[in-house]
């Protein structure tokens, strides 16, 4: 089975990016995705809801999802109808969670240079290649572990459960 | 057989292997299954196991231990109402739940369950103290449905950083101070996804309250988790809790370590956390002066008894700066206890500190909150804007001792200074 993400990128982070930014560190303890979706990226950009689309797609660079996450700003993200997550690398325990809320995170080395804002690109994620359509390349992560495919599957931790329970 | 690292060695153990190696992608059982109750994870969970699940009963009760930590005292019904709902939960799944002893973390450690060579995993990353007894953590954040009703989670095997320890503390330098120089000099992912394992006469020269004040915060270098593997010192702290022997898991002497850092703990100076994240680590020299409004001395990184008691030395005789505010909340009922007892909260007291009883509370902002344009000293686990109240409040992150000292002037100052 191979998972595919075809979309633009709707945003690229920087170094050690804490999540919690997404959404403001201010306003973390709100947990009500639709009183925050209006804040959702406002400190960046005021009209990002407007220029994002489903199926868009997010990069960043090293440690991504650095500090201490909540788990807020990816919801709000997979409401939006983003689901994948290019980055040079993961902080581990971002990386474990969001991968059973069933976030393709792929590590690709050197991406933030390799794409810009807007570019579209088709992510094979089982293989863990990237091909940017803008620039007509194409680029090589880091094929995700078995156990990773398992949550996305099953759209997530409860489905990949379920499914263990069934197989043993 | 080829060689291992402790880790390896409780990964193998774990997964039913006789040797694993760094890259391995593994299913594991945990030995324990940790957890506070929070809103919006645990009911929901409990919700799910239920109703999405169709499971009446957990199938391994007997490795989760639960705590009530947050919220704690609570203030309202609709806490009072969660934590009944907690308490009614675990009694019908035969889990044991503690609560009104402490932060999770510290009782743990308290509880002996930080056993050499086992597995533990818990919602939360500051398990790492458990750490200090030669245990290996996983933190899980948003994963913890697998383990919680399968019994077992994927792993990648970590590679495993050699921290080499040479050397005793001198005084007043401590824990946090060693942590921080990690991070200042391996930056925020210089450790990403990789055990930090101390090892050398220094590690074993450290005393339990300040292993688990440097391994609570390893994550802020990208670190998975940290370890000390198990010596005299922590197995007699263990065997007087569980009434058991226990034996030390160890690396092998010639595994290969991914890398290898060494520091002579007797010439480390005192490092902090600067605003606005847990990775700006700075020499506290470059800090000294900065005008305070607040400190705070407690939480899982440190409010151990060693942290209360320098900070007692520290202001024995002493008021604190009119206007400033020092709180104080021992991590546990336990340390409590012990600090009352020595007379160092006494001191602190009339020095002009608040004491509460302990709770996670302070750490997370919930109370202790301060105005836009103030600043805190604090040995709370993290430094984001708006940890603390306003988030044009600067917070930095430092020993309990120079918690003290800044108490003492209005400004952060080296605990070194004050007494000299």
């Amino acid at each position: 089975m191979t998972f595919e993400y075809k979309g633009q990128v709707a945003w690229i982070f920087p170094d050690h990016y804490d999540v919690d930014q997404i959404v403001g560190i201010q306003n973390i303890r709100e947990t009500d995705l639709d009183k925050l979706m209006p804040l959702c990226m406002a400190d960046y950009e005021t009209d990002f809801l407007s220029k994002v689309k489903e199926g868009d797609i997010l990069v960043a660079g090293k440690n991504f999802g650095y500090g201490h996450p909540h788990f807020q700003a990816m919801a709000l993200m997979r409401k939006i109808g983003i689901w994948a997550v290019l980055a040079e690398s993961f902080a581990p325990t971002f990386y474990r969670s969001e991968v059973a809320n069933a976030m393709a995170l792929l590590v690709v080395p050197d991406i933030t240079s390799k794409v810009k804002r807007f570019d579209s690109l088709k992510v094979i994620f089982d293989e863990g290649t990237v091909y940017n359509e803008k620039s007509d390349t194409s680029i090589n992560g880091v094929a995700p572990p078995e156990m990773v495919l398992g949550y996305i599957k099953h759209n997530g931790i409860i489905g990949f459960i379920k499914d263990q329970l069934k197989t043993g | 057989m080829s060689d291992m690292t402790l880790t390896e060695k409780t990964l193998a153990r774990t997964s039913g292997n006789t040797t694993v190696k760094p890259g391995d992608v593994l299913w594991v059982e945990p030995d324990s299954i940790l957890m506070y109750d929070w809103p919006g994870f645990t009911e929901v969970y409990a919700d799910i196991i239920k109703n999405d699940l169709k499971m009446d009963k957990l199938p391994y009760p007997e490795k989760f231990v639960f705590f009530i930590d947050h919220l704690w005292p609570p203030s309202g019904e609709k806490e009072a109402d969660f934590h009944h709902g907690t308490r009614n939960w675990a009694k019908e799944q035969g889990i044991k739940l503690y609560e009104g002893l402490g932060i999770g973390h510290q009782v743990s450690a308290e509880l002996g369950l930080g056993v050499p060579g086992n597995l533990i995993i818990h919602g939360d990353m500051h398990v790492q103290v458990l750490g200090a007894f030669g245990a290996s953590t996983v933190s899980f954040m948003g994963d913890f449905l697998t383990p919680w009703v399968l019994g077992r989670f994927w792993v990648e095997v970590p590679e495993t950083i050699n921290i080499k320890l040479e050397g005793k503390f001198q005084p007043f330098v401590g824990g946090r101070d060693l942590i921080h120089k990690i991070i200042y000099d391996l930056g925020p992912d210089g450790g990403i996804g990789s055990v930090l394992e101390f090892t050398g006469e220094g590690a074993q020269n450290m005393s339990i309250d300040e292993r688990m004040n440097t391994l609570c915060q390893v994550m802020f270098c990208g670190a998975l988790n940290g370890v000390f593997p198990a010596d005299d010192l922590s197995l007699q702290y263990l065997s007087e809790r569980t009434g058991k022997k226990h034996a030390s898991v160890k690396s092998d002497p010639d595994v290969q370590y991914k890398t290898e850092y060494t520091y002579d703990l007797s010439s480390l100076e005192p490092y902090a956390i600067a605003p606005p994240n847990p990775g700006n680590a700075k020499p506290l020299k470059e800090l000294l002066g900065t005008e305070i409004n607040q400190g705070y001395i407690g939480s899982c990184a440190s409010g151990r008894i060693e942290d209360i008691e320098n900070a007692a030395r520290i202001l024995k005789g002493k008021k604190i700066k009119e206007g400033f505010r020092l709180f104080v909340v021992p991590t546990s009922k336990e340390i409590l206890e012990k600090t009352m007892n020595s007379g160092a909260l006494a001191t602190l007291v009339e020095a002009g500190a608040f004491i509460s009883s302990p709770t996670c509370d302070f750490c997370y902002g919930k109370t202790q909150s301060m105005s836009a344009g103030e600043s805190a000293v604090s040995t709370g686990t993290l430094n984001v804007p708006g940890r603390l109240g306003s988030i044009e409040a600067d917070i930095y992150l430092v020993s309990a001792s120079c918690v003290a000292a800044s108490a003492c002037t209005g400004k952060i100052t080296d605990p070194r200074d004050i007494l000299s």
